[in-house]
């Protein structure tokens, strides 16, 4: 019971709300050539499919990282070289918007993790989201 | 494919406005004629990419983001501000319980602003039980905080140097999962008189998923634990 009655002194943790994030600011149209934040293709991070067929007891080929509990997504956070997913395409910083017609957007890791393991043939959306991917890096806890 | 490379928001802008898209993915709008940006699209109102997430129940230009640390809050790009509190309800977060949220370091209001900074919300903490009584926490508001902590990155060298009473080394990955439940006790233990980072610490070991992902880890290599919040005090 002391061990109890000294957790009543316990503090919650106070957070402060973050500054609003504006955009980039207006430059004029010859500059933007070589701005890093105005001089990138939309193209790059549209959504695209990716289709993997995973013999039994093969390796996925790519390792994964996020979840609910990280409240920012499901993040291929490495891709085997040479590996099925890597002639797919598939890269560090792409976010997994669903499997299988499986929503992964809101999706628990460990349910994510058990979808990808028992699925033989994989129909996954994917977009490259490295703003999200970083900000959720930033956030693990070693 | 068609419709992906032609996104729908593409389509309906305004004869002076044109789009850019960051280095990391995000994207925003930009009006010629009056030399400005924003992330809200100006046909719809809304914002197309921004990392943050739009749900049903919020207003035109309104989105969902999260603390550092994990807490909810709201973001009006109508008025370019954050707060915690639902433009709707009018009510901070359920979600937020775990955390006391401070606005003093908002944005400012421009002139004329009429509205208040969020009151500071105190909630008292949930009980922590002795060990005997562990089992029943997943019923109360710890499942709640489960969302926020989760468990560690397991797939790099953990590097507990911070946290004294952690051995340097560990030899194997079994021994890991022994340790982690050890490092738990000794947090536990020394609660009463650990500075407030350690107190942090140790609430980011208690929540069940952290025992989950372990096992998770064990299993299947390819997988990495889900990313933890970090419970950090700031000092002013």
């Amino acid at each position: 019971m002391e061990q109890k009655n000294s957790y009543d002194d316990y503090q919650l943790p106070v957070v402060f709300l973050p500054s609003y994030e504006n955009p980039p600011a207006w430059i004029a149209p010859q500059d933007r050539v070589h701005h890093p934040d105005y001089n990138n293709e939309l193209s790059q991070f549209l959504p695209r499919t990716i289709v993997l067929k995973k013999p039994p007891g093969a390796q996925l080929g790519f390792n994964i990282r996020g979840g609910k509990a990280s409240q920012l997504g499901i993040f291929i956070s490495k891709v085997v070289p040479d590996s099925d997913a890597h002639r797919a395409g598939l890269q560090e910083g792409d976010q997994v918007l669903s499997v299988n017609d499986v929503d992964f957007q809101d999706i628990e890791h460990s349910r994510a993790v058990e979808i990808l393991k028992t699925a033989r043939e994989i129909l996954m959306r994917v977009r490259f989201f490295p703003y999200n991917y970083q900000r959720q890096k930033e956030r693990t806890v070693h | 494919m068609a419709a992906d490379l032609n996104p729908d928001w593409l389509a309906c802008l305004p004869s002076s406005w044109s789009y850019g898209v960051t280095r990391d993915g995000r994207v925003f709008f930009i009006n010629e004629e009056a030399k400005s940006t924003a992330w809200l699209h100006p046909g719809t109102g809304e914002a197309v990419v921004t990392g943050h997430r739009k749900t049903p129940d919020l207003p035109t230009g309104w989105e969902e983001g999260y603390t550092f640390e994990g807490a909810r809050c709201f973001i009006n790009h109508n008025e370019r501000k954050v707060t915690c509190k639902h433009p709707v309800s009018g009510q901070p977060s359920q979600d937020n319980c775990i955390f006391v949220v401070n606005e003093q370091e908002a944005d400012h209001s421009g002139p004329g602003d009429g509205s208040h900074p969020c009151p500071t919300k105190t909630t008292k903490p949930a009980a922590k039980a002795p060990a005997t009584e562990k089992k029943e926490r997943p019923t109360s508001t710890m499942s709640e905080a489960s969302n926020y902590t989760g468990g560690s990155n397991y797939t790099g060298g953990s590097d507990y140097a911070a946290h004294p009473g952690s051995p340097a080394a560990r030899p194997s990955r079994s021994s890991k999962k022994v340790h982690n439940f050890g490092k738990r006790s000794n947090s536990i233990k020394r609660n009463p008189n650990a500075p407030v980072v350690r107190s942090n610490w140790l609430y980011k070991q208690v929540p069940s998923p952290d025992r989950e992902v372990v096992m998770v880890m064990l299993i299947l290599r390819s997988s990495d634990g889900p990313a933890g919040s970090r419970c950090t005090l700031s000092e002013k």
